[in-house]
């Protein structure tokens, strides 16, 4: 009887074992089959293309860059030269800067949705719209620039030219009134002019005999001021050259006729309502017969003229 | 009986040669003044030997009345003191003295010869003074002359006698002379009344070692604003390190009344600037005027072509060919940089002497280069 009861239960715990193995093969095959499964499914997830292919993403970076460097310059220039029109620009610049932050960040992500990258596009083409946009913009601030530069340029030649043609004016009143204070304040009198022989003492009408020429003249100054004067004297010899008296006092002079020689030049003190009285002597190698005359000349204007004959 | 017809035939042949001779020198030349004579004075240079032919008038002391007849120099380059240049200067004093004795038939004791003091200072230098003997001993050999005499000329004689050569007896105690060469300045004037004694008067600055220091600065941007703008640096330097000092140092500002400049560039501004006086030998001007004519060079450097120049002459008295050749000359001999270099130093020496209250006349020397040598023959004239 013992026996038969441990057989049945040597047969129970048999079937049990049995059992219990059989259960954990199943476990352990499903647990098997379950991680195969989910390597598959991985490296399907792995092999699997990607949403949006690279190339558009790369070529969607670059329209973006292009469109940014595009802009750079333009932008610093036109920030710079619109003061005008800062309000305005600073306003497109925001909205500028903002869109370029945004598009950045959706192409920096590294795996983007196809949503995204549409967005991107999207924005990409307002970023440019707004490139154009501000390029016109600088175009024509650029344009109203200039022409206002122009303006300004030409505003200040004419301001330079009434500047000058005041000076000038103002200088040839001064030179007109100088000339006529002196043309009126100094005049000559008393003009002489003889020819002295070879003894020096005695006067000759003849060239040959002559020596030297001696000349005198009064000036007075009938202006408001005492003044000093350069009385320029010129001689005209018969053949119409000046009688030099040497090189180192004789030199030119301007009239209105242009420039003259002198004979000599005589500097004076001419004091106010005082006649004065000036000499000089000029020596030649030889003198020509015929009529020799003197011009008397202050600031370049005659004040006195007579001629002599030598025979 | 014989030998006293034999001593007067010889006598009166030798004085009816000399007579032509005299004659014939006169006759050579178109001269300016009356009872004038014509006189060669032969230099051996530093650079090459020069005959300046001259007419002295009677007063030529009184007036400053000499005229250069004739101007003509052979390069030789003495003071290398090499055997070839010794035989070029021997060939080329022997030639000129050949030319006025044969040619222009100027006779013997109107020739004057003389060694500059340019060959003298480098002689010394280089101990050379050997060369200098035996030069003239085989220039008097070859001409035949023994007793030809050839005086040797210090630095201080040749400003002497340029002094006494150009100014006139009335202003050669009030007339400061300044010559402004190549590479230096010199000059001076007498202040103690006599014409023994002269204060000597230098400066390391001339016409070319300005141009040269300016084209220096340049580099590579040769254009002729450039120019103008270093020019007026090295100038300003030349000025404040130099001039002013040298000026102040030489006392001459209130010993002098009239301030003369000699040299190129004396002759060049005269030239370009009074046309209508081309032939005197001094032309009176104005510290204006000069700058004035600076700026022109700089600004309007056309306006001093002959073509230019004898269009602005009115003056139908005037020569204008005479002018026109002239005008052209002074083109050859300088370009614009070197017109405006030159001009440039020019001013900042008169302004010096351009005081706010006291203003002193100034002049420029047209043959300077021939004053020392006419003062020369002139102290040597038998009269």
């Amino acid at each position: 009887m013992r026996d038969t009861k441990s057989l049945s239960l040597l047969l129970l715990s048999s079937v049990l074992f049995l059992l219990s193995i059989i259960l954990l093969c199943t476990w352990g095959y499903q647990y098997y089959h379950q991680i195969q499964e989910d390597k598959s499914k991985t490296q399907v997830v792995k092999n699997a293309p990607p949403a949006v292919p690279d190339g558009t993403r790369d070529s969607l970076l670059k329209i973006y860059q292009q469109a940014i460097s595009s802009l750079d310059n333009k932008a610093d220039s036109a920030s710079y030269v619109a003061d005008s029109l800062k309000g305005n620009l600073d306003l497109n610049m925001k909205e500028f800067y903002r869109l370029k932050d945004e598009i950045a960040l959706l192409l920096q992500a590294k795996a983007p949705k196809v949503e995204d990258l549409n967005l991107a596009r999207r924005k990409i083409t307002e970023l440019q719209q707004k490139v154009a946009l501000l390029s016109n913009r600088n175009t024509d601030v650029e344009a109203e620039n200039k022409r206002l530069h122009a303006i300004l340029e030409q505003l200040s030649k004419e301001s330079q030219g009434m500047d000058q043609n005041i000076r000038q004016v103002s200088n040839e009143n001064k030179n007109l009134a100088s000339k006529v204070n002196s043309i009126v304040a100094i005049s000559a009198a008393n003009l002489n002019l003889s020819a002295l022989a070879n003894d020096n003492a005695r006067e000759t009408n003849e060239a040959k005999a002559t020596e030297k020429l001696v000349g005198s003249f009064t000036v007075k100054n009938s202006g408001n001021t005492s003044t000093r004067c350069d009385i320029m004297v010129v001689v005209l010899q018969p053949d119409g050259q000046v009688l030099q008296k040497s090189a180192w006092e004789s030199g030119t002079f301007e009239t209105r006729d242009g420039k003259k020689i002198y004979s000599c030049k005589i500097r004076c003190d001419a004091p106010l309502g005082e006649a004065k009285q000036l000499n000089f002597s000029i020596s030649a190698d030889s003198y020509q017969k015929g009529n020799y005359t003197m011009q008397i000349y202050h600031n370049g204007v005659i004040i006195g003229r007579m001629s002599k004959t030598l025979s | 009986m014989l030998p006293i017809y034999t001593k007067r035939l010889v006598s009166t042949v030798l004085l009816s040669l000399s007579v032509t001779a005299f004659a014939s020198a006169q006759s050579s030349f178109k001269l300016k003044y009356e009872n004038s004579s014509v006189y060669a004075g032969i230099e051996v240079g530093a650079k090459g030997v020069k005959m300046s032919v001259l007419e002295i008038g009677k007063n030529a002391q009184k007036n400053g009345a000499f005229n250069l007849l004739k101007d003509t120099s052979i390069n030789s380059d003495f003071i290398t003191f090499s055997p070839a240049t010794f035989q070029a200067t021997l060939d080329g004093i022997t030639n000129l003295y050949n030319t006025a004795s044969k040619e222009y038939h100027i006779p013997a004791e109107s020739i004057f010869t003389v060694i500059s003091s340019g060959v003298k200072v480098q002689a010394d230098k280089d101990s050379k003074n050997s060369w200098i003997n035996t030069l003239i001993d085989s220039f008097k050999l070859r001409i035949s002359e023994p007793k030809r005499e050839v005086s040797v000329i210090d630095v201080m004689q040749e400003a002497r006698l340029s002094h006494l050569g150009i100014v006139p007896e009335s202003r050669r105690y009030t007339t400061f002379l300044i010559d402004i060469g190549s590479g230096n300045t010199k000059g001076g004037f007498f202040p103690n009344g006599d014409t023994k004694m002269l204060k000597l008067f230098q400066l390391s600055w001339g016409t070319k070692s300005t141009a040269n220091a300016t084209d220096k600065r340049c580099d590579d941007d040769k254009t002729i604003d450039n120019f103008n703008k270093q020019l007026t640096r090295v100038l300003t330097g030349a000025e404040n390190s130099e001039i002013i000092y040298m000026v102040n140092e030489s006392g001459a500002y209130p010993m002098s009344d009239y301030i003369a400049f000699s040299g190129g560039i004396a002759w060049s501004v005269a030239t370009l600037l009074y046309p209508e006086l081309v032939g005197n030998s001094v032309v009176p001007t104005t510290y204006d005027d000069v700058l004035k004519f600076s700026d022109r060079i700089y600004k309007n450097y056309a306006s001093l072509s002959e073509t230019a120049i004898t269009k602005t002459i009115t003056d139908k008295t005037l020569d204008k060919l005479a002018i026109s050749k002239e005008v052209k000359r002074v083109n050859q001999v300088f370009d614009q940089k070197a017109l405006m270099a030159g001009t440039g130093l020019l001013l900042k020496i008169m302004r010096q002497f351009e005081g706010i209250y006291e203003k002193k006349q100034f002049f420029l020397v047209k043959n300077g280069q021939v004053g020392w040598i006419s003062a020369y023959v002139d102290q040597h004239i038998e009269r």
